[in-house]
């Protein structure tokens, strides 16, 4: 085999995620069973990667925590019951600042819902979910190519923010296969972590010192957080735009939905958020060029509803729901 | 290396006067000290609760836990640092309400762990609520009328496993120094249930004091040695 053919792939987006992982150099997964998001740790269990298949997802996020604080990366990956679970285990990690990664491979919910089918129900999860005030990295990409590589950027992002970043796939990205090609990203590390001994609380906190009934510490403290996610994100400034003349339409989508908006990119200006959250600065001067703004997505709404706050206007809900993607349907919604 | 040297000395201690935790932190402290572990090395887990505040009056690496999942995070710990010694040390509560499934399973995978429960028989940081190690009768503000559920049988549920179980009380100091020694000394999962009185949230609902509350520790709980088991009020330890 030739080197360059090495370098190319066949792989579903799922097992993408674990190449990312060991390029990224991960020191610990941990995860508990579930589809859409298995494959990911049958692949990491063949692996010399030191594996830990949790007894609940609670579990799962809160061991990354133990590995990370001593400087391993860590990544746990599972689908919308499980995401469920590891809520408090989100809030917590901004709070105490230690940098994770976690995988949600999106399945139809809530409950058990339809296990084996794709959605985008976890938006609102993924960055409001936890209680309390936070400001997540959440990425979503839209093959196994960026799945590979946005699992590289998440590692970085949960380095350089230290906070636990989210990468949203779905059962498409996740179960779907296409080619792969391996690249070079450059790997972020934390510095000075754990230098000396250092006490990690997700108490309202000054250098460890707990300052539980202070408001201006907390404002102080959740100041600097916000700040730090905000300039930390610009780092990770990336998105799709597709600039059509002819339209005064502006549709955006993400994920694997995208894949079948791009279809109508001679009708309508596209606008393809690959970062979720923060949400992309640019989108405010972008958003001001069109008289109309569609969001498709997979679910009844969810970054509609948060797009509308952030550019403090009205946008049109396309929901394209019940696991499946169809180009007819998707015609049809976007034209009406 | 000092048992000081383990005490983190720039925050303020916020457990109350007369409180058995102290007793507990000063054992921990005592026997990393004796073993003279590096501080880098050592990673101290807590929950919440009392006992929860416990890892940060700890000059080593800590992490205070949510309420229930110090044992996830240690294994985590273990897991990329493995000659490292990963101590949890938090509330019966924490332990053996919320947290069991991780309690119960590590001690099914035999992870090398030392768990400090400090089990005073309620939750006493939320206001002294029953607890799954209360005792039968007693009174609790979630139990006005006498607790009539019974307790949890932890001490059977780690040995099922065959690990390194004790119990002891901060009323019997020597014995409990003891007890931290030989589970820090074990390889594998350890677990010991220390009876610790609680004079605000315990002892004030019995009308007792501090004193009062050691003299009925001191009577109520009887030390076994080299024993395949003890009962309920038996203190002692058991290797398997
Ligand atoms: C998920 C969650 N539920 C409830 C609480 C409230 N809470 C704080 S401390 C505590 C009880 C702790 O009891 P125990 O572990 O016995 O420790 P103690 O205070 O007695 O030392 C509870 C229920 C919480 N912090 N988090």
């Amino acid at each position: 085999m030739t080197e360059k053919r090495k370098e190319k792939l066949f792989l579903q987006g799922n097992e993408a995620v674990v190449l990312g992982a060991l390029q990224a150099k991960i020191g610990l997964y941990t995860g508990y069973p579930i589809t859409p998001a298995s494959e990911i740790m049958h692949g990491i269990a063949r692996t010399e990667v030191p594996f830990f298949q949790a007894e609940d997802e609670i579990a799962a996020i809160l061991s990354l925590y133990g590995a990370s604080m001593t400087g391993a990366k860590a990544m746990t990956a599972t689908s919308g019951p499980g995401f469920n679970l590891m809520q408090e285990g989100i809030g917590f990690g901004h709070r105490t600042e230690i940098p994770a990664v976690i995988i949600d491979v999106q399945r139809v919910g809530p409950g058990t819902g339809m296990p084996t089918r794709a959605s985008q129900g976890d938006i609102f999860a993924s960055c409001v979910g936890s209680a309390g005030d936070f400001f997540p990295i959440v990425f979503s990409p839209n093959s196994p190519q960026e799945a590979y590589e946005f699992t590289i950027h998440s590692f970085n992002a949960a380095e350089e923010s230290l906070s636990p970043v989210i990468m949203l796939l779905d059962a498409y990205i996740g179960h779907g296969y296409e080619t792969v090609m391996k690249k070079e990203i450059p790997l972020k590390t934390r510095k000075q972590f754990l230098t000396k001994t250092r006490h990690f609380t997700s108490l309202v906190a000054e250098d460890g010192i707990p300052k539980t009934t202070d408001r201006l510490a907390y404002r102080r403290v959740t100041k600097r957080l916000k700040e730090k996610q905000l300039s930390v994100a610009k780092h990770y400034n990336f998105y799709d735009y597709h600039e059509n003349k002819k339209s005064d339409t502006l549709v955006i989508s993400f994920g694997s939905l995208s894949r079948a908006v791009a279809a109508f990119k001679d009708k309508f200006s596209l606008f393809r958020p690959i970062r979720l959250f923060p949400i992309i600065e640019q989108l405010k001067t972008i958003s001001k060029k069109y008289k109309k703004i569609i969001v498709a997505e997979m679910n009844e709404g969810q970054y509609a509803t948060l797009l509308e706050s952030f550019l403090k206007r009205e946008v049109k809900r396309v929901p394209i729901t019940g696991g499946e993607i169809r180009l007819a349907e998707v015609r049809k919604a976007l034209l009406k | 290396m000092k048992t000081e040297d383990y005490k983190r000395k720039e925050v303020r201690i916020r457990w109350c006067d007369g409180c058995g935790l102290y007793m507990i932190y000063n054992a921990v402290c005592a026997e990393l000290a004796e073993l003279n572990f590096p501080k880098k090395d050592t990673y101290v887990i807590s929950g919440i609760g009392c006992a929860g505040r416990s890892s940060g009056y700890f000059d080593v690496n800590s992490l205070q836990a949510l309420h229930g999942r110090t044992i996830p995070v240690a294994v985590g710990i273990k897991e990329v640092k493995p000659h490292a010694k990963a101590i949890v040390f938090s509330g019966d509560g924490d332990l053996l309400a919320i947290g069991l499934n991780h309690l119960l399973h590590a001690s099914r995978r035999n992870d090398d762990i030392k768990v400090f429960c400090s089990n005073n028989e309620v939750y006493a940081m939320t206001g002294g609520q029953r607890a799954p190690t209360t005792p039968i009768k007693r009174v609790t503000t979630t139990s006005p009328y006498g607790n009539q559920e019974p307790m949890i049988n932890i001490k059977d549920i780690i040995l099922s496993h065959n690990n390194f179980f004790a119990r002891s009380s901060t009323a019997f100091p020597d014995h409990l120094t003891r007890c931290v020694k030989e589970a820090m000394k074990h390889k594998g999962f350890s677990f010991v249930d220390i009876k610790s009185q609680c004079p605000v949230n315990v002892g004030r609902k019995l009308g007792m004091d501090v004193a009062k509350m050691l003299k009925w520790y001191k009577e109520r709980f009887k030390i076994k040695e080299n024993v395949k088991d003890l009962k309920e009020d038996e203190l002692g330890i058991i290797k398997r």
